[in-house]
């Protein structure tokens, strides 16, 4: 089912829980969501020690064991996952949500979009027309 | 006084001043943009939380991120 | 310092397979859920073969995730519009719920009550027929076909006047409107008189009341000026609503008194003692939801309040008590767990203004103070008693109904309720069933855009939500979902008050 395993490095001191991360492997986004889920728990800070590398550093608000600070490591790893996860997800079905909200939301969202194509075409034509001959005689002065 | 460096390609400007804004009231807080990085230093915190100086500037971190994360997670 | 390594199974992502969906992990399983409100339990490695790609054609759970569109194969985009589209179908409607505040005085002195009363003698808090006249006239221009004035105080009916010139005129007005219209007080009963009640009873007027407990609980959280027993006076008044309503001929499961309960930190310690009396009375609702941080100061907060993991520690025990009636033949319905179960297990949302995506404020509700100040709901008139005028959208007589739905104010709150756009929010499994409330997260926070983590709010619907996914997941004989859906269908009629 899996490819390969994800790898996580992380340093633990007094209540404080340091991971580095490859921005090639977790895009910005993913760490942004991931963190911020953590933030009724930890103080988050996040670092660039080195291009595409980002370290992001926890600091428990409340007094916390080595064992805490491993199971946080664990639970931060595992969400970083999901939210990949759901990141890909999103981006792969971002035409699907559009598609389906716009037409729930505005009725015929097929419609919307040759009304959308149309006028992009016709963009495209003034673009192409030098001697405005499309240009409306009222709005050419 | 407690020196944070926000590293701009991790935490945008605005995302910055918008914490700026929301802690004014409450410390003095000064903001240095330079090339890589923007500098906050914060004093003079509220006497309410003086004793408390490393977790004001740590929540003062978090709102950072927190505005960090909800201008660049506009959607899901 | 120390140095560790962890090593997770990286999951295989073939994102082309699949329709949007969130997820995460509930009862050991995985829950999937969509913007449909359609939702699934995976167990872990059927979840990690359907990322992958590689379900099995023959697979049993296949059929079951395409019908809801968690599947990009076959997936029909126009029906699941359509289930989108009647989910939301909300957000066409306009504000339906209108809160009147008939007069600020009151003659108790609840201990949660600070800001939204004032003593008998303040008559200059009580709404001139002008004034009404002109909420009356702003409330029917809604565009929701359907309309409810519901009348709060201080205790509305110090000036019963404003209340019957509110039904009469807007029944006037709807010979030509054709609205669905619906009235109800909600009242502490301790100004009732045969007179009123005869008149509420004549004119198909709803009541509600406040009954916090037993006597003791009722009296200690709800102190009558009079040295009166206030509890005496809610069940007598109960008691004859109801015993007049069968006189009448109506029918006691559709008209009866409903009550809500306001719980204290005292209130916690006897959740099943207010349960059991809201059994006792026939009571077939019972909305246990935590106490607002509005309206009193922090000293009553530490008398009387208590931290979101004591309610929800409650509430969880509370459920499954309620359950447990139900599976033994009483029918008692939690009013939260209504809400959310309507979400869950019908195609419909129950519009109900607090908890869905935008919130309600302005755009499902508007509140009148009693000097006609329009406020987007209840919560925006206690900050406006507090000194802060934020939340003011206008005042009755020079605001337009457009000015109101369209106030900056309303679509700040809009936006900063839009779970699809919310950070932690917008990627969470509970998005097609939760709500944002930004002035709760203003009043904590001084922000309508809270940090949604650290919100009371986020922690009390996720957590619900998860215990009634819970219960359903671990439903192997179908028992417990045969109950919750008969909740979803016994709507109550219970309005948020707060």
């Amino acid at each position: 089912m899996t490819a390969e395993n994800a790898r996580f490095t992380f340093s633990i001191d007094d209540r404080s829980l340091a991971l580095l991360l490859d921005e090639a492997l977790y895009p910005l986004d993913a760490i942004y969501g991931a963190a911020y889920l953590f933030v009724d728990r930890c103080y988050i800070f996040l670092d660039r020690p080195a291009d595409k590398q980002v370290q992001v550093r926890f600091r428990t608000k409340s007094d916390s064991t080595e064992q805490d600070l491993e199971a946080l490591a664990g639970e931060f790893a595992n969400e970083l996952l999901n939210q990949v996860l759901r990141l890909r997800i999103s981006e792969s079905t971002k035409s699907i949500r559009e598609y389906t909200l716009a037409r729930a939301f505005f009725g015929d969202s097929s419609q919307a979009s040759i009304d959308a194509l149309l006028a992009e075409l016709d963009a495209e034509e003034l673009a192409d027309d030098p001697l405005e001959i499309n240009v409306p005689w009222e709005s050419g002065t | 006084m407690i020196a944070l460096r926000f590293h701009r390609s991790l935490y945008p400007a605005p995302a910055v001043h918008a914490a700026v804004a929301a802690y004014g009231e409450l410390a003095r807080i000064e903001v240095e943009e330079r090339d890589e990085d923007i500098a906050v230093t914060l004093s003079d915190i509220d006497p309410d939380f003086a004793d408390q100086a490393d977790e004001f500037a740590d929540s003062f971190a978090n709102h950072v991120l927190f505005e960090a994360t909800r201008s660049e997670r506009g959607e899901a | 310092m120390k140095s560790h390594t962890i090593e997770l199974p990286r999951p295989q992502v073939a994102a082309d397979q699949l329709g949007f969906f969130r997820f995460g992990d509930i009862a050991g399983r995985v829950l999937l859920t969509n913007d449909a409100g359609e939702w699934h339990f995976l167990g872990r490695e059927d979840f990690a073969a359907l990322v992958a790609g590689t379900l099995p054609a023959e697979h049993p759970e296949r059929p079951t995730l395409l019908a809801k569109g968690f599947l990009r194969s076959e997936l029909d985009l126009d029906a699941l519009s359509e289930r989108i589209r009647r989910k939301k179908s909300f957000l066409g409607n306009g504000p339906h719920l209108h809160v009147v505040i008939t007069t600020l005085r009151c003659n108790q002195d609840c201990r949660y009550c600070h800001a939204s009363r004032t003593d008998m003698d303040q008559v200059q808090t009580d709404m001139s027929l002008e004034t009404a006249k002109k909420v009356v006239d702003l409330a029917m221009q809604s565009t929701s076909n359907y309309v409810a004035f519901e009348y709060q105080g201080g205790e509305p009916t110090v000036n019963m006047d404003v209340i019957k010139f509110c039904v009469e005129y807007s029944r006037e007005k709807n010979r030509y409107e054709g609205k669905t219209l619906d009235h109800s007080v909600v009242t502490n009963f301790t100004y009732m008189t045969e007179e009123h009640a005869e008149w509420l009873l004549a004119n198909d007027v709803l009541v509600c009341t406040s009954l916090d407990g037993p006597e003791e609980l009722h009296n200690y959280n709800r102190t009558w000026r009079s040295g009166s027993d206030a509890y005496g006076s809610v069940r007598e008044w109960m008691a004859y609503f109801n015993r007049r309503w069968i006189e009448l001929g109506r029918d006691p499961h559709l008209w009866h008194v409903d009550a809500l309960t306001t719980l204290t930190r005292r209130s916690l310690e006897q959740w099943k003692d207010i349960v059991d009396l809201y059994v006792g009375l026939g009571i077939r609702s019972v909305h246990l939801r935590p106490l607002n941080p509005f309206g009193f100061a922090s000293k009553t907060w530490d008398q009387i309040g208590y931290s979101t993991d004591e309610y929800l520690a409650m509430y969880e025990e509370a459920l499954d008590y309620i359950i447990d009636l139900n599976k033994a033949g009483t029918t008692i319905i939690e009013g939260t767990a209504a809400v959310l179960l309507k979400k869950m297990l019908t195609p419909d949302d129950p519009n109900y203004v607090d908890i869905r995506s935008p919130v309600g404020s302005g755009t499902g509700q508007v509140a009148y103070n009693y000097d006609g100040t329009i406020l987007p709901s209840d919560e925006g008139r206690m900050i406006h008693a507090m000194g802060d005028p934020m939340f003011v959208l206008g005042q009755v007589g020079s605001t337009s109904y457009s000015e109101i739905v369209g106030h900056p104010t309303v679509k700040s709150m809009a936006v900063a309720s839009l779970l699809d756009s919310l950070p932690g929010c917008s990627s969470c499994w509970n998005a097609p069933y939760c709500g944002v409330r930004p002035l709760h997260n203003y009043r904590q926070t001084g922000d309508l855009f809270a940090q949604r983590p650290n919100t009371p709010k986020c922690a009390e619907h996720m957590t619900i939500a998860r215990l009634l996914f819970e219960r359903l997941a671990e439903d192997t004989t179908g028992e417990v979902e045969a109950i919750f859906r008969r909740w979803t269908v016994q709507r109550p009629r219970v309005r948020d008050e707060d």
